[in-house]
């Protein structure tokens, strides 16, 4: 899974969202580091909900716009909980090994730069 | 400029761009991203201290090459069959099927006597089989290349889907190159073109079906249970049915000459009536689905007219070489332009049918 549709994923775990709520958010979930524009992300939603993994939750209408919400669907969830596990483990086996080369994470300064645990395939 | 003016031309220009996307994903997606995309301007400002559109007018760099790459991106997914088992990987999935089984069919040198038998039986003259096979040993490099279509047949009802497609690019990429040595000598004349270039052209048919199928077909191989095995009678039946009536008409010659060329058509029309009948029918009573019946037909009649008798009984009767032109209008429409305007009048049925649905309907809020 990309970077992108993951964010996308997360940013759709707690509550849906409409298309411009998911980009704000998933700008908040990077620390501002993933900027996502409407191509991608409606490049993204599509495939998802093709793959039956994000589903229309409604839709609004706001000053003539509309404006549709959307949510994981239940296979969407599981396969964000297995995404994360994979990460989380690919993360802990990178922190050990660079904590044996004496590098400490979480939060410290490496080189001036803080150091991301978050690892993407 | 007013911020009201300005804000007009920037949704026109974002309005231009995502005309770029297909016209479903529009319809799905246009007015939506249009009202992200005006929305979304935290990134995005020209100058603007106030973010929002404010005097903005040109879309960011940035954006515009996004939406450019998301629309390329539309065009493969919604222009190759969006949805797995949709009706055009449906369509595709069929069409590669069809289409290797009715070339194979037709490189069978017991067919080819089968065809001649029937020749001469409406001619009332005696068989002579070896003429049959004579006629295979004139063009043994051309048949062993459609012969290859029947390893793609068999190929095309397994789950090998990109080794079916390899292998009918492998049939098809020397047939294009023997055509070509066939016609290029007899150029300036289309009916010699007309004439080499028609197997080739089904072989690139079938070839892109099956590839359309490799990246977007259903998930499961079309079986030859159910519409598989319609198809697969339909074609047999078809080309029983329809070259030696077309041979037959070569024998009213004198009278569709009489007729005028108009009258020609009309006899060659009704005399395609009753086979076309005869298989739509017998498809019908297999339980064959409307869309797949109407594309199995189509594409075992336009291949029928195009490697047998129909368009040679075209080539016959018209004038030279306007015949031979004239096969590649009436195959392509019968084998390609009818099966996808059969698709696009199932999706429109289908999409008439969703669309009340979902207004009476509103999808359950399961929190």
């Amino acid at each position: 899974m990309r970077e992108p549709t993951f964010l996308i994923m997360t940013a759709l775990a707690e509550q849906p969202q409409h298309g411009y709520g998911v980009i704000a958010d998933v700008g908040r979930i990077s620390d501002g580091r993933v900027r996502l524009r409407a191509g991608t992300l409606y490049a993204a939603l599509d495939r998802l909900r093709t793959e039956g993994l994000v589903e229309v939750d409604r839709e609004e209408i706001v000053d003539t716009r509309l404006r549709r919400y959307y949510r994981l669907t239940a296979a969407g969830v599981t396969r964000l909980a297995d995404e994360t596990i994979r990460l989380r483990a690919n993360a802990a086996a990178a922190t050990a090994r660079l904590s044996r080369r004496g590098v400490q994470l979480g939060g410290t300064a490496i080189g001036g730069a803080t150091a991301f645990c978050a690892v993407m395939a | 400029v007013t911020v009201d003016g300005a804000a007009e031309r920037l949704e026109r220009r974002y309005r231009l761009l995502l005309s770029c996307y297909p016209r479903a994903h529009r319809a799905e997606y246009g007015e939506e991203m249009l009202g992200v995309l005006l929305a979304d301007t935290s990134g995005d400002r020209d100058g603007d201290p106030n973010g929002g559109v404010g005097l903005r007018r040109w879309p960011a760099p940035a954006t515009v090459a996004d939406l450019l790459v998301g629309a390329g991106r539309a065009w493969v997914r919604w222009g190759s069959g969006r949805a797995a088992g949709s009706r055009w990987a449906g369509v595709a999935a069929v069409l590669g099927l069809a289409l290797p089984f009715a070339m194979a069919l037709a490189s069978l040198p017991a067919y080819r006597i089968m065809v001649l038998s029937w020749d001469n039986y409406l001619r009332g003259l005696t068989l002579d089989v070896r003429h049959g096979w004579m006629l295979e040993a004139t063009d043994v490099a051309g048949l062993a290349l459609l012969g290859g279509w029947a390893v793609v047949f068999v190929l095309a009802l397994t789950r090998l889907r990109w080794p079916t497609a390899v292998v009918a690019w492998l049939c098809t990429l020397p047939q294009l190159l023997l055509g070509a040595l066939w016609v290029l000598p007899t150029i300036p004349d289309l009916t010699g073109a007309a004439l080499h270039l028609c197997w080739p052209a089904v072989s690139v048919v079938a070839a892109v079906a099956l590839t359309v199928t490799a990246l977007r077909g259903p998930g499961t191989p079309v079986r030859l249970g159910g519409p598989a095995l319609g198809l697969v009678l339909v074609t047999i039946v078809e080309f029983v049915l329809l070259q030696p009536i077309t041979y037959a008409l070569v024998d009213l010659r004198p009278v569709a000459r009489m007729a005028g060329s108009l009258g020609w058509w009309l006899v060659l029309a009704a005399a395609a009536a009753v086979p076309v009948a005869a298989v739509a029918l017998l498809a019908r009573r297999i339980g064959v689905p409307g869309t797949l019946r109407a594309v199995g037909v189509a594409a075992a009649i336009g291949v029928a007219f195009l490697g047998g008798s129909g368009g040679n009984v075209l080539l016959d009767m018209g004038p030279e070489p306007a015949a031979g032109v004239w096969r590649w209008v009436v195959w392509p429409l019968l084998s390609f332009a009818l099966p996808v305007l059969a698709a696009r009048l199932a999706e429109r049925r289908a999409a008439l049918r969703r669309a009340p649905d979902s207004l009476d309907d509103p999808q359950p809020d399961p929190r």
